[in-house]
């Protein structure tokens, strides 16, 4: 095919620009985004670096207290490597179950394309609030699965699913999945059909073909995917309290109790300042990832 | 033949999963004994008829902040999605990563820093904004943004410059080219980036809990407050009317302009 | 509620129209902070909409968690409250004194205080009650039936082996849950000033969940996954009210007691209708409007004998003078010193097992 011959590693030139033309054009969204995120945000986590005086009041000096306080207690890394678990157990799910619900949105003629899409963000406009307590008659003791499982006799006696660790994986894999869904379609969709098709021709399986054609090529679409998952997951508080029944403590259960009830500014800023400069690493680390012919997920063409 | 039948259940399962909550909550809300007993007691429709006007007007707020927010991260988001993936500049990396930040800050924490930044803006402008919808428009674009950016970005990959080359080569100036091929071919991903933007938006507690209030209340905060101190039928009632409208929008607009097209041409 | 309540009514419509200042028909627009939900429906119904039809002062509401209420509050220090006047739980209301945000008032501002029972007004002249609730413990008696367990009648009930898992506890983050530790304190022979005993107690409850408020709890006290909790009477008598088989009562050694409280801001600008619509919802009128509304005991003495006509509606809170006398009052100032301490002890003990 003549496209292969082509050299996707570089822009042509007169769609290429200078780089201080991007940063002319980049300039109105981080200039609104410095406005109404950046300095509110970097404002209220300076209050990290104080003393907390009172139910969300801070003292004037200066301290490093809190940090050394969060970084030198084994229960608060504990924490933080919950989190992560969470974030990765989530993740997996949602490509695992993500990726084939992707590959046929992006691949079918069915007309009902359209609609199905649209189911798949469907969960997202019930409100959060609603939506997670709609998983007890179905997740708890007496709910509809362990009805189901214990008339098939596959179980015996009714299994923990809510108001635990497995509850908060269920609820937000179910939260996270359709953004998964979404951002691989987009990607997959943009994957000539014809790649599979010739490696079939070539004696590949279909599992061959995936793990070597449509994994490689797609990989920016799953990184990316992966990392907007990633990090809703670990952001997330009103899922790990509601479906945790309060007993998972992660960084964003923490932070919000930190921020909400106790009022203690200093210690909520201390966590979500760390939760985001760990997340803002991955996201570094994450961007570096290349596929084959040299794409990256951080730029939609070759280096 | 195991082939198709696996992935026939894979997605027929992965379709149940993610509509179970929908339907026990469409479910309740017929339900005339305690909400949520399952299996349900007996069936009525007496909590749509107790739905108050105030959930009505929350709606009317939700969908005026949903769409304008949507319709300016996209705006703002994609040129930046355009510079991060094609531009060569110092910092771009690092750029990338503050872009996406928010969605790693949570919201809560978000609301309370744009609660502070509202007083701090009314020390140096004496601009109100909180309790107004230029507030919460403000506050929602704080992950509008990085939404529309993601979802653009993940587009992008692979993109055919060839397309722009044979526009140009053809006269067209670069805006032309920009309309006409770049737009268009980017269309699912910054509809993808839209929605993400709306349907956030609509869901949003914490910002809106802090921003808003009043008459700048959101749907959302509205069923919030309402559950925390009585839990009712009418709230799965307005939950379920949701979901039932945005189903029969969803059919108008595949009727009208078919949604398929929207989301683009599959390859 | 009917031919009585109307005479009743009445009565307090010539006694509040008496006695309320006279605006000219006003152009103010308070903003109140209150609840949401059927609370502020009751509040809207009963006391602002006949306060504006007579004055003319319109009642814009602000709904949310006290905590986050009290927040905005301390966060706008030093500018124009966000808040004219705000509800607040009395626990809360203790935090916001020491903050600073709220004013003062006297009967001289308030008329409607002479009324009201003493516990109700605050000895330093901040924001008054206007009603009274308990923390007892709410229970499934179908499910105790089935089980053979004796039906519970004291705090110490709560931790029998046979209702592990089936035991709901509430957080820190909500009034119950204050109210528990604190019973857990005094059971473990401590105090309000010794969270640490009263945590180590709670960490014994093998607990089903920790819900942090009632629409968490509803599903699953309706489901029967979650057999009894030490929860708040009105919301319990609204399970009852929807066919849940509960029962609430006041373990023998006593329930915990709580105020709603009513408060004009430290800064607010529009003082005087503040201070007026506060006296109106202490007045009667409204009062017994959220009554039939919201399971809560009034404030207000003169609706003693209206109480003592309707005993089904009385039985479901304070409502005699000697009930009032009984329940135990929470040391809050104390309690709220070693609050950080005692939310630090139960991530340590309890929610991260």
């Amino acid at each position: 095919m003549s496209t292969a011959a082509i050299d996707r590693s570089a822009a042509p030139a007169r769609t290429r620009r200078a780089a201080d033309v991007w940063l002319w054009i980049v300039l109105p969204t981080t200039a609104v985004f410095c406005l109404i995120f950046a300095t509110p945000i970097l404002d209220l986590t300076a209050l990290s670096f104080h003393a907390m005086t009172g139910p969300a009041q801070v003292g004037d000096a200066f301290t490093l207290a809190n940090y050394r306080a969060f970084v030198t207690d084994p229960f608060y890394l504990q924490i933080l490597l919950r989190t992560c678990w969470l974030g990765a157990l989530v993740t997996l799910g949602c490509l695992v179950i993500g990726y084939p619900v992707a590959y046929y949105l992006a691949r079918t003629s069915s007309r009902w394309r359209g609609m199905a899409l649209f189911l798949v963000i469907s969960p997202l406009l019930v409100s959060a609030i609603v939506r997670n307590i709609g998983w007890f008659p179905l997740l708890s003791e007496s709910g509809l699965v362990n009805w189901a499982l214990l008339k098939l006799g596959v179980i015996g006696a009714p299994l923990p699913l809510v108001n635990n660790f497995t509850g908060v994986v269920i609820g937000l894999v179910h939260a996270l999945l359709p953004f998964m869904i979404l951002t691989l379609t987009t990607v997959i969709q943009r994957i000539d059909a014809d790649l599979e098709e010739a490696a079939a021709n070539l004696g590949a399986g279909p599992l061959e073909a995936f793990w070597r054609v449509l994994l490689p090529l797609s990989l920016p679409g799953v990184v990316s995917g992966s990392l907007l998952v990633f990090t809703m997951a670990i952001s997330a508080y009103t899922t790990p309290a509601i479906l945790g029944g309060n007993r998972v403590l992660v960084m964003a259960t923490y932070i919000a109790q930190q921020f909400r009830t106790v009022l203690n500014y200093p210690a909520g800023g201390t966590a979500a300042a760390l939760l985001l400069v760990f997340a803002a690493l991955l996201t570094l680390l994450a961007l570096q990832v290349r596929t084959a012919d040299g794409e990256s997920a951080s730029e939609g063409r070759g280096a | 033949m195991i082939r198709w039948f696996a992935l026939r259940a894979t997605l027929f399962l992965t379709f149940a999963f993610l509509l179970a909550p929908v339907c026990v909550v469409v479910i309740a809300s017929f339900n005339g004994g305690p909400v949520l007993s399952f299996p349900p007691r007996s069936f009525t429709t007496h909590w749509y008829a107790l739905i108050k006007p105030e959930f009505f007007a929350a709606l009317e707020v939700s969908l005026i902040v949903g769409a304008v927010t949507a319709l300016l991260s996209v705006g703002l988001g994609l040129p930046a999605a355009l510079a991060l993936s094609r531009g060569r500049f110092p910092g771009r990396d690092g750029l990338n990563a503050i872009l996406l930040s928010p969605l790693i800050v949570p919201a809560l924490v978000t609301g309370v820093a744009l609660y502070q930044f509202s007083l701090t803006f009314w020390d140096l402008t004496h601009v109100v904004l909180g309790g107004t919808l230029i507030g919460l428009i403000v506050g929602h674009l704080t992950f509008g943004i990085p939404f529309s950016v993601r979802a653009i970005l993940a587009g992008h990959a692979r993109f055919d410059y060839a397309l722009e080359e044979a526009a140009l080569n053809l006269g067209a100036t670069p805006l032309q080219t920009f309309w006409r091929v770049t737009v268009p071919v980017l269309r699912p991903s910054i509809v993808a980036g839209g929605i993400f933007a709306f349907v956030m938006s609509l869901d949003d507690v914490p910002i809106a809990l802090f921003i808003g209030g009043g008459d700048a209340t959101t749907l959302p905060v509205r069923i919030f407050t309402t559950v925390e101190f009585d839990f009712g039928g009418d709230v799965m009632a307005i939950a379920a009317l949701i979901v039932g409208g945005s189903i029969v929008l969803m059919l108008a607009l595949d009727r009208l302009i078919g949604l398929d097209r929207l989301f683009g041409a599959r390859a | 509620m009917n031919l009585r309540v109307m005479g009743l009514l009445g009565g307090a419509l010539l006694v509040v129209g008496a006695a309320a200042p006279s605006f000219a028909q006003s152009s103010v627009t308070l903003r109140v902070g209150c609840y949401g939900g059927a609370f502020t429906d009751a509040a809207a119904k009963y006391a602002a909409a006949p306060f504006t039809a007579r004055t003319g002062i319109k009642i814009e509401w602000v709904n949310g968690n006290p905590s986050d209420h009290l927040a905005k509050l301390i966060a706008a220090r030093g500018r124009p409250a966000p808040y004219d006047v705000v509800y607040l739980d009395d626990d809360i209301e203790s935090e916001a004194i020491a903050a600073g945000v709220l004013g003062k008032t006297g009967p001289a501002d308030i008329a409607n205080l002479k009324h009201l029972y003493a516990q109700a007004i605050n000895k330093d002249g901040y924001g008054p009650a206007l009603n009274f609730y308990s923390t007892g413990i709410a229970y499934n008696v179908e499910k105790f039936k089935a089980a053979g367990i004796p039906e519970p009648t004291s705090w110490t009930d709560l931790w029998n082996p046979k209702l592990a898992g089936h035991v709901a506890v509430p957080t820190l983050d909500n009034t119950m849950g204050h109210a528990f530790l604190v019973a857990a304190e005094y059971l473990a022979g401590g105090n309000e000033a010794t969270p640490d005993k009263g945590i180590d107690k709670i960490a014994e409850i093998k607990a089903q969940s920790y819900p942090v408020s009632s629409p968490v709890l509803d599903p699953l006290l309706s489901s029967g996954d979650v057999w009894t909790a030490p929860w708040l009477n009105g919301r319990t008598w609204g399970l009852i009210g929807r066919g849940v088989p509960l029962r609430y009562v006041l373990p023998k050694e006593g329930g915990f007691f709580g105020m709603t409280t009513i408060s004009v801001t430290a800064t607010s600008t529009h003082r005087a209708e503040a201070l007026a619509f506060i006296n109106e919802v202490l007045g009667p009128l409204a009062q017994l409007g959220m009554v039939d509304q919201i399971p809560y005991g009034p404030t207000n003495k003169l609706l003693g004998p209206v109480l003592a006509a309707y005993p089904d509606v009385a039985k479901k809170f304070p409502a005699t003078p000697e009930q009032i006398a009984k329940l135990r009052l929470i040391n809050w100032p104390v309690f709220h010193q070693q609050y950080a301490h005692a939310v630090d002890l139960w991530n340590r003990k309890i929610a991260s097992k």
